[in-house]
């Protein structure tokens, strides 16, 4: 049986959290190849996962992004969403691309699994694969951080 | 969406964002809103379940103080329990998990990130072959 696992890229990465936003959120996103143009990240969540490599997804985002993607994930106007939901929907959306992540790289038998999403920085060891993507004009910054695949 | 469903649906998840978004989308597919119950993990989950009969649950896997292979493990011990459906709802990828789940009678998954329609679908698929 094969435990491989598949490395990760960039454009891999972008294309996990873009689908992840728009099936989630309808919140569109792209690639964004000027991001000093992008608000600063001040929210950050992340996510732990263990198995052939262990690792994290941390993701960095406008505080604007948390509120208009909780807003979306309510259905509500972003103006009536609270920081603690801006922050639960950051969090959410950390623990569905850490589930993407994983599938990516360990494929149909996965070996991988997931901890609970936290708010906060994460440590950052071994290989970063990172993709910074503007959402509707906000930013979202995710890094994977795990050991290179054998 | 759908007429209205005769039946009853708990959302088991620890995202309190996730379990409104989701009991919307049970709300798309006819189940009056008086008919679907939230908890935040197994333990929650179960306490309804002693109280209120359940047709559906929609279960998160990795969650806090009970996770969802623990729930479904203490279900199945139950005998007035046997009937109730289960769905993971779940960004769970590990095959070896997913397997002990289908040992625990847990048929279907539906992987995050999801559309809303394919939890529409779902929903229907798994309560209309249900017996009334």
């Amino acid at each position: 049986m094969n435990h491989e696992t598949t490395d990760l890229t960039p454009n891999t990465l972008a294309r996990l959290v873009v689908d992840a936003l728009e099936r989630t959120a309808f919140v569109l996103a792209d690639p964004c190849d000027e991001p000093e143009q992008l608000p600063p990240a001040d929210t950050f969540a992340r996510i732990e996962f263990r198995g052939p490599t262990d690792g994290c997804v941390e993701l960095l985002a406008s505080r604007s992004f948390a509120r208009n993607l909780a807003a979306s994930i309510l259905g509500a106007d972003a103006s009536d969403v609270s920081d603690l939901q801006s922050e639960e929907a950051l969090r959410e959306l950390a623990n569905i691309v850490g589930g993407s992540v994983i599938t990516a790289l360990g494929g149909s038998d996965c070996r991988f699994s997931l901890g609970l999403p936290q708010l906060g920085r994460a440590e950052a060891v071994g290989d970063d694969t990172a993709c910074i993507l503007d959402a509707e004009g906000e930013r979202l910054e995710v890094h994977c951080h795990h050991a290179r695949a054998a | 969406m759908n007429a209205s469903l005769n039946c009853h649906v708990l959302v088991v998840d620890d995202s309190p964002i996730l379990r409104t978004a989701i009991k919307k989308v049970v709300k798309l597919s006819g189940v009056p809103e008086d008919r679907i119950f939230e908890a935040g993990n197994g333990v929650e989950a179960l306490e309804i379940l002693e109280t209120v009969w359940i047709d559906l649950v929609l279960l998160d896997l990795n969650m806090p103080v009970m996770d969802g292979e623990q729930f479904a493990r203490e279900l199945r011990k139950r005998t007035d329990m046997q009937g109730v459906a289960v769905v993971v709802v779940s960004t769970e990828a590990n095959r070896e998990r997913l397997e002990r789940m289908r040992e625990l009678g847990v048929e279907h998954t539906l992987r995050k990130p999801f559309e809303p329609e394919a939890l529409c679908r779902l929903i229907s698929d798994v309560l209309g072959v249900k017996p009334s």
